[in-house]
């Protein structure tokens, strides 16, 4: 006996070869029970609001960051070299616009003045 | 066009899309179908069985693990529930744990001999293990290849030629014994 007749002598144990509309009814039998749990999967497979905000945070804070740095390093690189502040450079900008004499002055000059003499000299009042 | 894979279609029908999941149907209804079969032996039982499985296959389809290997995992459901609806009944009626095969519903025009070799058929597969009944059944009904089988039953592709040689030479011995040649039972 060959493959074929091997085949042939099992057929009358599917429905499909007595009634060929068999295996189409159990499918739409099966499909129209499962309706129910493929419509619950699908709603909960529906993003909120709420998530469509969280998908975009995910892009957004490193795309955000990546452009903040590369902006830095684009500044930075655009400065023109800063020369280093000397102290003397400093006291003279400290004491620029400023009415009257600076407190280094007014302290190398009168250390043996009193605190309402000094505040005096200095404009505190 | 390429098919898709049973992992690509779970993925799918885990989205509750309805044209995967019927695709998934289409694939495994008739070994379903069968697998019922080999357990229960009664087509209508193997029909709800079946039937039942791909429902609770879709409420637990995030358990199946690996979504490639769908098709074991089906047969599985189908194989421990056809056997809890036998282990049932034969608690019902207090008998052994064994499927007694009926021959089915034939067509209108059946005519006696048909009716007949249905019954030899439905003879010889009783006769059988449950696991030759599925790979006999999944082979030479279904088509599938022994490596098909043998991954989708969990057992090595030896055995599965092993068990499908003994399931043949068991149901030709019986379908001969009835159309006059002499019988030699099922070798274990």
């Amino acid at each position: 006996m060959s493959d074929l007749d091997d085949r042939r002598q099992l057929e009358p144990l599917d429905p499909g070869s007595e009634d060929p509309g068999f295996w189409i009814r159990f499918h739409g039998r099966v499909m129209a029970q499962a309706r129910d749990e493929l419509a619950r999967r699908q709603m909960a497979g529906e993003w909120s609001i709420a998530e469509v905000v969280f998908q975009w945070r995910k892009i957004l804070v490193p795309v955000t960051l990546l452009a903040a740095t590369l902006a830095g390093i684009f500044v930075v690189g655009q400065e023109e070299p800063v020369p280093p502040l000397s102290p003397i450079a400093l006291e003279e900008a400290l004491v620029e616009g400023l009415a009257g004499e600076s407190i280094p002055t007014v302290l190398g000059r009168t250390a043996e003045l009193d605190e309402v003499a000094f505040l005096t000299s200095a404009g505190g009042f | 066009m390429r098919e898709k894979t049973d992992g690509e279609l779970v993925s799918a029908a885990l989205q509750g899309q309805t044209q995967a999941f019927g695709v998934l149907v289409t694939r495994y209804m008739r070994p379903g179908y069968l697998v019922a079969l080999s357990v229960t032996g009664n087509p209508e039982d193997a029909e709800d069985v079946s039937q039942e499985a791909f429902l609770v296959a879709l409420k637990r389809l995030e358990d199946c693990r690996d979504p490639e290997r769908f098709g074991g995992w089906f047969l599985t459901i189908v194989r421990n529930r056809a056997r809890n609806l036998l282990r049932r009944e034969h608690l019902r009626r207090g008998e052994e744990l064994t499927p007694e095969f009926f021959p089915g519903p034939g067509g209108p025009a059946e005519d006696l001999k048909q009716l007949e070799i249905r019954e030899q058929l439905a003879i010889g597969l009783e006769g059988l293990s449950e696991v030759r009944r599925e790979v006999l059944l999944l082979h030479d009904l279904e088509g599938w290849k022994h490596r098909e089988i043998a991954v989708r039953l969990g057992i090595p592709d030896g055995t599965v030629r092993s068990h499908l040689h003994f399931a043949r030479k068991h149901l030709r011995d019986r379908l001969g014994a009835f159309h006059g040649s002499a019988p030699s039972g099922e070798e274990s």
